[in-house]
């Protein structure tokens, strides 16, 4: 399959545009981005005053018309009670807050560049939020081995669609930064499927026997970054808040 | 008189009915073939909401009579009120330099903008209607400036009436420029700076647990009619002490190249005991739609709260001599 | 520590060992786009330190020998007993191999040093370079613990040596998968879950005013070779005290089916002498690249720095 003859140095930087690749896949090769308000909160929503009176209208929630499929996340009451303390209490308790790792599906719809790396038997996904990543297993690895931010993502195509079936998560990321959460027990399958050659559409169905009465769904377009010679740089946040973190542990200057 | 009566009776009939006759005048035709209300125009008129007390019988003015009542208006407004202590003074100074309330009453010539109730009157508010406006009066006497929530929109540069919606007349700028692309009509009102962006492709309204100051708008024709349903109000909108739950609808149908007929009926079962509706007339204008940056230049509440705090400051020095 | 390995091992020695022969000519299969296929997990740990040992002296190879007591004595030493006569010692030196990972094995070259260039084995440094990093450690030394930016960037969970770039093996983890699709090559690195997407279609660098914690690399292929050049650091990584101007050049090979052979040369004149360059054989690995959340899980942090502040309160 492999071809053995030295193509030129030019088609080997060409980067793939083509709707194919080579083993004759969807190309979700590219640098995409989401437009959506879906960070701020899943669910629709209008603008609201932000958590710190000295950001203004920076620290504000913009509004959004929200993501999820028939508007209301399926909490169980016990589970609502515990979100809206989240939400109460978002500045200490978002993942966010921290740079702490996004998790799935979050890491998508962060309002940051991800790029995918295609090849046949992994998919790559870079994010350029903290540097988070994943790797797609196209071959099932088996169970993860360990719970983690990310999960273990496994991958197979339904005919053109990459579906993505992700478990082995731990209890800590958040979905928003308006306190919808999980449980370990969290399991997640995404839907990817490119729409003409520069859209993807993105589904993911959440399921959570603790927390969700049943599963329940979001989709949004995802877009390619045309820019010119666009790529992804570095959000490397955790940098950005120790001050936020480690600031009390600071030695004081000694007092004469 | 009596031609005269029947004169303004078929004229009464005729605008009563604007909303299903076919006009004579027939407007000409945007791109996509949308009626069309583009341009600048202009709802500003003395002919208040609600029939004044002495016109209590009268719901229309003869043509004759329009010039007298709109110059008695028009001096009124531009009397002398000038006292004798700088305090009143600076309280009452303003006048028609400052106003732009219009010189006109409206095209249709009735005594007020309401035209049902046939009395020119806003019907009578519900138990819980009174409850509510009696509440906010209460907490404005009580409070009538702790802090920015306890002024007006208008003082807080959120929302004035001309935006609405419905869209009133009000103090000045009352200035509009209407755009229309394929599938959507967007007005732009000069105060403040808001743009009611009304798609015509029959999609639903937002989420009921969204809620906009200027509501959600969604618009369709009918006929040369431009129809638009607005929800989605917040609590805080209060138009006339409106609830959230306020429904509104609006027409707009442009009766001559100069003249759109604006009318809205007012639907709020919390507030009011029966609908009501009011028409305005808006007029082209040749002028053109100014930047009205309320907010970067709201010295005003600032003015505000540093007076009321000094107020209080002295009054309890006063009280602690 | 590592002055005991050495010595041990020199006692073995007698006489300059040759290097060993040149691996064959190996061809490494294609990826769909043409691109030597370079793919799949790596591990670069290895018990050969960056630079020659001083004890080494001019010794710049290994006998086979010599390498195999090196490498027991290595293996050995790692997993010493060594805990102390108190509480307070062992936890600071209780850590063996069950904690890291640090190799069982030197460079199949039997070098001395993972620098090849220059033949001393060890960095160049200029004057310039020298009175910096004196300063530098003057300061750690009067400084150690004032803030959380006195720490290592690893501990700081910011930066770990298995990133670099360069990318040197570190104490555990010292694993990389590497991807390609038409127009990049991808490393993700499993410390700290840095991906660098290297594009190979010549565009240009990102402007000077942007300076990232791993650069900008530009990659491309030169026969079977990878080149990736790398700028735009910032002056706060200070890759063996070289500045933000440093220009790094990698070059990566597969030189058999189980071999990915990384060679990079480091070029910043207000550091170092002349240009100096090292090789380390990356070897397939079975994975997975696990998750390492570093930050997440940073409880050391606020340890030292509490512990810090504990001991200074407790000292007055």
């Amino acid at each position: 399959m492999l071809s053995l003859v030295a193509l030129p140095a030019a088609a080997q930087a060409t980067i793939s545009r083509g709707p194919r690749t080579a083993d004759g896949k969807p190309n979700l090769n590219g640098i995409w981005q989401v437009l959506t308000e879906a960070n701020w909160d899943l669910q629709g929503h209008a603008a609201a005053a932000g958590p710190m009176v000295p950001l203004g209208a920076i620290g504000a929630m913009p509004p959004g018309q929200g993501v999820v499929e028939g508007e209301e996340i399926p909490y169980k009451p016990e589970a609502l009670a515990t979100k809206k303390a989240n939400f109460a209490n978002r500045l200490k308790l978002d993942p966010e807050v921290k740079c702490y790792l996004p998790g799935v599906p979050r890491a998508t719809y962060m309002p940051f560049p991800f790029q995918i790396v295609q090849t046949p038997q992994f998919i790559l996904i870079s994010y350029e939020y903290a540097n988070a990543a994943r790797t797609i297993y196209m071959k099932d690895p088996g169970p993860a081995p360990v719970d983690s931010w990310m999960g273990q993502s496994v991958g197979h195509w339904e005919g053109d669609t990459l579906v993505v079936d992700v478990t082995g998560f731990n209890d800590q990321s958040w979905f928003d930064r308006a306190g919808d959460y999980h449980t370990d027990a969290l399991h997640v399958v995404e839907r990817y499927t490119l729409h003409g050659a520069d859209t993807l559409m993105y589904e993911a169905t959440i399921e959570d026997k603790n927390v969700f009465t049943k599963p329940w769904k979001i989709s949004m377009p995802v877009y390619r970054r045309l820019e010119k010679n666009v790529q992804l740089m570095e959000f490397k946040c955790v940098e950005f808040v120790e001050e936020l973190m480690y600031g009390q542990y600071r030695k004081k200057p000694a007092n004469p | 008189m009596k031609l005269r009566c029947v004169v303004v009776g078929v004229l009464t009939a005729v605008m009563a009915a604007s909303t299903a006759a076919q006009k004579t005048w027939t407007p000409p035709r945007t791109a996509d073939g949308q009626p069309d209300l583009e341009g600048v125009w202009s709802n500003a008129t003395i002919t208040p909401l609600e029939r004044p007390a002495d016109l209590a019988a009268k719901a229309f003015f003869a043509p004759s009579e329009v010039a007298a009542y709109e110059k008695r208006v028009v001096e009124n407004a531009n009397v002398d009120r000038r006292r004798s202590d700088i305090t009143a003074d600076v309280g009452l100074a303003y006048n028609e330099a400052w106003w732009d309330r219009g010189t006109h009453v409206v095209k249709t010539l009735r005594t007020s903008l309401i035209v049902d109730p046939a009395d020119g009157k806003i019907p009578a508010l519900t138990a819980e209607g009174e409850r509510r406006a009696a509440a906010v009066a209460e907490q404005r006497r009580l409070h009538p400036a702790d802090g920015p929530e306890d002024r007006g929109l208008t003082e807080r540069c959120i929302l004035w009436p001309t935006a609405g919606p419905p869209m009133m007349p009000s103090a000045y700028n009352n200035n509009y420029q209407i755009f229309q692309g394929p599938g959507y009509v967007a007005i732009m009102v000069e105060m403040i700076h808001d743009v009611r962006i009304i798609p015509l492709d029959g999609r639903p309204h937002l989420p009921p647990n969204v809620r906009q100051w200027l509501g959600d708008s969604r618009g369709h024709w009918e006929g040369n009619t431009l129809v638009v349903e607005t929800t989605n109000f917040t609590n805080k909108t209060r138009f006339r002490g409106s609830s959230e739950d306020l429904h509104l609808t609006e027409r707009f149908t442009r009766t001559d190249p100069d003249t759109i007929l604006y009318e809205y009926t007012v639907n709020d079962p919390a507030t009011w005991t029966k609908p009501w509706t009011a028409q305005v007339t808006m007029t082209k204008s040749d002028s053109r739609v100014y930047e009205y940056a309320c907010h970067e230049g709201n010295y005003g509440m600032v003015g505000m709260l540093e007076g009321a705090r000094a107020e209080e400051k002295n009054s309890a020095k006063a009280g602690a001599k | 520590m590592a002055k005991r390995f050495w010595i041990v091992t020199l006692i073995g020695a007698i006489c300059l060992a040759a290097p060993p022969p040149k691996p064959a000519n190996y061809v490494p299969p294609r990826t769909a786009d043409g691109q030597p296929d370079i793919q799949g997990v790596w591990n670069n740990a290895t018990l050969t330190p960056l630079e020659r040992p001083a004890a080494m002296g001019s010794k710049a190879f290994l006998t086979p020998a010599e390498a195999a007591a090196f490498e027991k004595a290595a293996v050995d030493s790692n997993n010493r007993d060594r805990r102390g006569a108190d509480a307070a010692s062992d936890v600071a030196g209780a850590y063996n191999q069950a904690w890291f990972d640090r190799g069982s094995k030197v460079v199949p070259t039997l070098r001395t040093s993972l620098i090849v260039d220059p033949d001393d084995g060890r960095i160049p440094y200029s004057a310039d370079g020298q009175k910096r990093m004196a300063a530098a450690a003057e300061y750690a030394r009067t400084h150690a613990l004032d803030s959380v930016e006195d720490l290592a960037l690893a501990d700081r969970c910011l930066l770990w040596a298995t990133a670099g770039p360069p990318m040197l093996p570190g104490p555990y983890n010292s694993n990389y998968q590497i991807f390609q699709a038409p127009g990049y090559v991808a490393i993700a690195i499993e410390m700290i879950h840095d991906v660098r997407i290297i594009p190979l279609d010549r565009r240009p660098h990102l402007p000077g005013s942007v300076r990232q914690w791993l650069g900008d690399s530009r990659g491309h292929w030169e026969g079977n070779t990878l080149v990736v050049e790398t700028t735009n650091f910032t002056d706060k990584s200070h890759f063996r005290g070289a500045t933000a101007n440093m220009r790094l050049t990698e070059r990566f090979t597969r030189t058999d089916a189980n071999t990915l052979t990384y060679d990079f040369t480091v070029d910043d004149p207000a550091t170092f002498s002349k240009p100096w360059t090292a090789s380390i054989p990356m070897t397939k690995a079975p994975g997975p690249i696990y998750e390492y959340a570093c930050h997440e899980g940073n409880y050391a942090v606020p340890g030292i720095l509490g512990g810090a502040r504990k001991q200074e309160a407790a000292a007055k």
